[in-house]
């Protein structure tokens, strides 16, 4: 069990200094003139004291994180539960635009929610918004949560109300809760879902496992090691969060796909699996285009620069969610990788102040999707 | 099998001469690859990778700090009273 603790000195014999110098890989907090706050193990601790250092327990980094991930929640954050009831909210307020369903389940047996926003049932064309396959991306799930949240708000007003009349818009937030919920509990920067490997490490990486060339690579990106971040798990579509989609995505055939993700401010295209351009000329101008339009859309609100590419241009990935929406039914499919654009701006721990202003910039690209995808011939 | 407790550290890599970025990309071995920018890959490492990076010469790394100590810094950064706040 990993504990936080505060240590002091009990004399001059004993140097707060030299814990720091002691070769025990202790996570050091805070360091002050007559106290030191460090997370440690209970084994680390028990050697401390016996070393005659003074060791007061102050709680479980279990139970540090659960409060630190309150305080964002209420600061914006959404936890797989809180997301839960306001999409219920959602639905529960507008009935008659609104839906709640259940796609399935998680490997821990959480609900993977989408709302189906539409006036009507069967509106076609359907459009796919998602969110949180990896669990640290903890603003990928509020910029769809503020979408699903402004569709319905606002489902009476022009130009939302005329979508709404002739399709749907679904918005699937979260989905990886079981990994997300270890995220903001356990461990900050876990990536993957929560299945237990034949090895014994934890988690598949859900961006890794859909059918489309899965585990045609093995590369630091798209890796057959299970303990690997990016492991593509043991078959195509093994991960219950992936077959939750694959089967929605069956069942209402979508006209394109918008996946989030964070961070790096990227637009990106297929494909993923390969260098080569997707092959029909067609669809790269229409995909292409539409990424260009949505760079000066999202430039607009707060100047921001996303880069279009593809994805590929990143890094090499095999199973990737949109690689497999474009690759089994051709149709325009995005992983846009939100704030901040750096590291040193805060990477995968983004300020909950930033919540709203990635969503103010997103709201355009988002809208000028639906807008194309709505507005154009179907078939 | 990388253990809770395991050290990670976040790195900066860059292609050692004659190599390009995409060449780190497919160095096997387990990398964690958040960031990639035009000369170089920020990416969350084990100190066993690490060493292997080094003693094999197949990155130039800097070590940005461990992860612990990034976690730290940017949950700190991102209180609700930073001054961080909207563009």
């Amino acid at each position: 069990m990993n504990l936080i603790a505060r240590i002091t000195s009990p004399g001059p014999q004993s140097p707060l200094s030299e814990v720091l110098r002691v070769p025990l890989g202790v996570d050091v907090w805070e360091v002050k003139p007559d106290y030191m706050i460090l997370r440690a193990t209970e084994a680390q601790l028990e050697r401390l004291s016996r070393m005659g250092y003074q060791v007061e327990q102050l709680e479980d980094v279990a139970q540090h994180l659960s409060a630190f991930a309150t305080a964002d929640a209420a600061a914006g954050y959404h936890s797989a539960a809180s997301l839960e009831e306001e999409l219920r909210h959602l639905a529960e307020a507008r009935p008659d635009v609104a839906e709640l369903r259940e796609i399935g389940r998680s490997i821990e047996g959480r609900p993977i929610l989408a709302l189906r926003i539409g006036d009507r049932h069967g509106g076609v064309p359907k459009i796919l918004f998602m969110g949180c396959h990896h669990a640290r991306e903890w603003i990928a799930v509020e910029v769809p949560f503020l979408l699903a949240k402004e569709m319905v708000e606002r489902a009476d007003e022009p130009p939302i109300a005329s979508w709404l009349s002739s399709g749907e818009v679904w918005v699937a937030p979260m989905v990886n809760p079981d990994g997300h919920e270890h995220s903001r509990v356990e461990q900050r920067l876990w990536r993957k879902n929560r299945r237990r490997n034949q090895d014994g490490t934890f988690g598949v990486d859900p961006n890794r496992n859909y059918g489309y060339m899965w585990g045609i690579l093995n590369l630091p990106t798209s890796s057959h090691v299970p303990s690997d971040e990016t492991y593509v798990g043991p078959r195509a579509f093994s991960e219950p969060e992936t077959q939750a989609v694959r089967d929605l995505v069956a069942c209402e055939l979508f006209a394109g796909v918008i996946t989030y993700h964070s961070y790096s401010q990227l637009i990106l295209y297929p494909w993923g699996y390969t260098d080569r351009p997707v092959p029909d000329a067609r669809d790269r101008e229409l995909m292409v285009g539409l990424a260009i339009e949505m760079q000066g859309l999202i430039r607009g609100v707060h100047s921001s620069v996303y880069t279009p590419q593809q994805s590929s241009e990143l890094y090499p990935t095999a199973g990737d969610t949109t690689d497999w929406t474009y690759g089994t039914y051709g149709i325009p499919s995005f992983t846009i990788e939100l704030r901040p654009r750096t590291v040193q701006e805060g990477g995968f721990i983004l300020p909950a102040s930033q919540i709203q202003p990635t969503w103010e910039e997103n709201r355009p690209a988002a809208f000028r999707f639906i807008e194309h995808l709505i507005s154009a011939p179907i078939g | 099998m990388a253990a809770q407790d395991e050290v990670r550290w976040v790195v900066r890599l860059s292609p050692p001469p004659g190599r390009t970025v995409r060449d780190l990309l497919e160095i096997p071995l387990p990398l964690d690859v958040w960031q990639r920018d035009a000369d170089a890959l920020i990416a969350a490492v084990t100190e066993l990778t690490l060493n292997e990076l080094e003693r094999r010469r197949l990155a130039d790394v800097e070590r940005l700090g461990t992860t612990a100590e990034y976690e730290e810094r940017a949950e700190r950064a991102a209180r609700p009273n930073d001054r961080d706040g909207e563009r």
